[in-house]
């Protein structure tokens, strides 16, 4: 998830020194910057510091002499009004931060790659996506497109600023800006984290093993040297491993061409029915927020606001100010905890603001426009020498018209090459284009999308088999002691074509169903005719198993 | 709640307009307290995302929620105030409310006498 929030650092740990300690002289009649608070050590100061901030302000420049003065100020400190919603749910979700992860999967996307590249043996995808899961999904697919050997893949794919949030707890208070950023660590998420993705692909058909040396001949009269086993250690090999990562175009959020590029985005009709459904969502559920909070927190009633009134202006450090207001603070959220329509509407609340966030970055990145995104795989193929693959990928997304994806990519052997190899170190280069178009129910729960792509690969020479060592020459008993390699197939092109159907139903499941042409394979010549399908599961539609809530 | 505590009060009934000096307006939902949410009415946005018009001001207690989008950098406060011509007598009961930059929901406190 994209955060895109105020730029100023806040410090999350609770070592960080008193209020007292660290609060500015301040001079009667001039403004405190919000420093006075928002490095304090109690969440809840934190994220009511910019209001406490105002109102401090507001005394101090003789705005406020009164607390009918101080009604706006004041009503965004009082718990049980609805002016302090935001701050509420900023102040009591910090447990949610796994929620706010976990939001309804954005089905309508067309940019996510969710199952293995198209090298691996099972798999239903010709090229590689630019997008990816927001937190995580599992992938299975079965049936190969450029392998000669069909076989079946689990993928999981997932975000790293993502996995991030959810192993450290980081749940900054954003603010919903046109610049990313947000918290302490905000560069760093938003430059590193949040454009990274990292993909994992599972040979399920293929063996882990591990070799071993052996300790001597268990049977048998003729002696056989054989120095070392390959012990299998599991079902399921590691057959590739992926880093992704998007650059994204420079914009400046004032200028005309990003404001018209938004716009447009904006009024698309897939936008439109997002925005209108998540609306929907969250307008009933802070309703019931508020009315949870009119019903179980204290109000702040007269005596308490001229409290808070007296001690913003006997106290221009604003140190009073923030401890009465952790008095008349601690006593709400006290009673708010009890109440469990609180705790689920914020729950919801919370859920459905992260789909509204997530909604406009998606607008704010469609206007500004991706560069393109790199792709390193290291990928491990059996029985073939591991390569290096790079690709870039560079996509269009023409809105309610679909989306064009292409594909540039080199793949080169690992490591050192064999002495006496007749094979340099390209394995082969690629490209690869695809269209795909959501054909039916965009607003709705299961919608199908249609794909159609094209695949070119170029081979300087055939593709290269390793004969391990001990391997039974054919027709004989006679293990090869060293292991060799051995050209198979051909050099040259290899063309593959492909129709695809998914079908995405609700919760974040995807179901692709895929026919394909190849003129050959990386091992067999000939054309074949395959076969591919599979089903994915976002994970970022779980939310409702961790908040109580029921999703959309 | 009452018409001390509100933000803008009138007679039931009344259709006003209110616009925010800064920040843009997506979506604004009306709805009644102690009513079911279900009961909520969605209002109109108009004026380039800086207006919204509340038709039909409810007997006592309600709040106008409103959907912010993203704000520019830099953008301060907005300041939520009612637009001469509505029906109706409204007013402000005090300084007029604001919605803190950056917010992605605004609340505006109404009460119908």
């Amino acid at each position: 998830m994209p955060g895109y929030c105020d730029d100023e650092p806040q410090a999350e740990n609770a070592a960080a020194p008193p209020p007292a300690a660290q609060a500015p002289a301040a001079v009667a009649g001039q403004t405190v910057p919000g420093d006075f608070c928002k490095n304090d050590p109690r969440r809840e100061i934190r994220v009511f510091c910019g209001d406490l901030t105002n109102f401090l302000n507001d005394v101090k420049t003789g705005k406020v002499l009164t607390i009918a003065d101080a009604k706006d100020d004041l009503d965004k400190l009082d718990a049980s009004n609805g002016k302090s919603t935001t701050n509420i749910i900023d102040a009591t979700a910090a447990s949610l931060a796994l929620s706010a992860a976990l939001q309804t999967a954005d089905q309508s996307r067309l940019d996510k790659q969710l199952s293995s590249a198209s090298s691996a043996s099972g798999t239903t995808s010709l090229i590689s996506k630019a997008g990816s899961a927001d937190l995580l999904s599992f992938a299975l697919d079965t049936g190969a497109l450029t392998q000669s050997v069909n076989g079946a893949t689990s993928t999981l794919s997932t975000n790293a600023d993502q996995v991030f949030r959810l192993i450290t707890g980081h749940n900054p208070d954003c603010k919903l800006t046109l610049v990313a950023g947000c918290g302490s660590l905000a560069r760093f998420e938003k430059y590193i984290l949040n454009e990274t993705n990292i993909v994992a692909t599972f040979a399920l058909a293929q063996q882990s093993s591990t070799t071993t040396a052996t300790s001597g001949q268990a049977s048998g009269t003729a002696p056989t040297q054989v120095s070392s086993a390959a012990i299998p250690t599991g079902a399921g090999r590691l057959s590739s491993i992926s880093a992704r990562y998007e650059f994204r175009n420079k914009f400046d959020p004032r200028s005309t061409k990003f404001q018209t590029a938004l716009t447009s985005v904006l009024q698309t009709k897939t936008n439109v029915d997002a925005v209108d459904a998540v609306a929907k969502n969250i307008f009933t559920n802070v309703s019931m927020l508020n009315e949870a909070m009119k019903a179980s927190a204290p109000p702040l009633d007269n005596a308490t606001r001229s409290k808070l009134l007296q001690a913003a202006q006997h106290d221009s450090t604003g140190t009073a100010l923030v401890n009465a207001f952790e008095g008349y603070f601690g006593v709400a959220v006290a009673a708010l905890a009890k109440d469990q329509n609180f705790n689920n509407a914020v729950g919801l609340v919370t859920q459905y603001r992260t789909v509204y966030e997530n909604l406009w970055q998606n607008a704010i990145n469609q206007a500004a426009g991706a560069l393109f995104t790199a792709s390193y795989t290291y990928n491990k193929p059996l029985n073939q020498p591991y390569t290096h693959d790079i690709t870039l990928i560079f996509a269009h997304d023409f809105q309610d018209q679909g989306m064009l994806t292409f594909n540039g990519a080199v793949s080169i052997y690992d490591g050192a090459l064999p002495s006496g190899a007749k094979y340099g170190r390209i394995h082969d280069g690629q490209i690869s284009g695809e269209y795909d178009r959501t054909l039916t129910g965009k607003s709705g729960s299961t919608q199908t999308q249609l794909s159609v792509a094209g695949y070119w690969q170029y081979q300087p020479d055939p593709s290269v088999l390793n004969i391990p060592a001990g391997t039974v020459a054919p027709g004989t008993t006679i293990p090869i002691p060293n292991g060799t390699q051995e050209f198979v197939g051909t050099a040259g092109s290899l063309w593959v074509t492909q129709a695809k159907i998914t079908i995405k139903a609700s919760k974040g499941i995807n179901i692709p169903l895929a026919v394909s042409w190849s003129n050959k394979t990386d091992l067999l010549q000939g054309s074949k005719v395959g076969a591919q399908f599979g089903i994915s599961y976002d994970f970022s539609s779980l939310t409702g198993l961790f908040t109580g809530g029921g999703g959309q | 709640m009452s018409q001390a505590t509100s933000d803008f009060y009138g007679p039931t009934g009344s259709t006003f307009t209110l616009a925010i000096s800064s920040g843009s307006l997506y979506q604004a939902n009306l709805h009644v307290m102690g009513q079911d949410p279900q009961n909520d009415k969605a209002q109109t946005v108009s004026g380039d995302h800086l207006q919204v018009t509340v038709t039909g001001l409810p007997a006592g207690d309600s709040e106008l929620q409103l959907l912010m989008g993203a704000w520019q950098p830099g953008d301060p406060n907005a300041t939520v105030s009612l637009v001469p011509g509505g029906s109706g007598g409204m007013a402000a009961t005090g300084p007029n409310p604001t919605i803190d930059d950056g917010n992605w929901l605004g609340i505006v406190n109404l009460f119908g006498t």
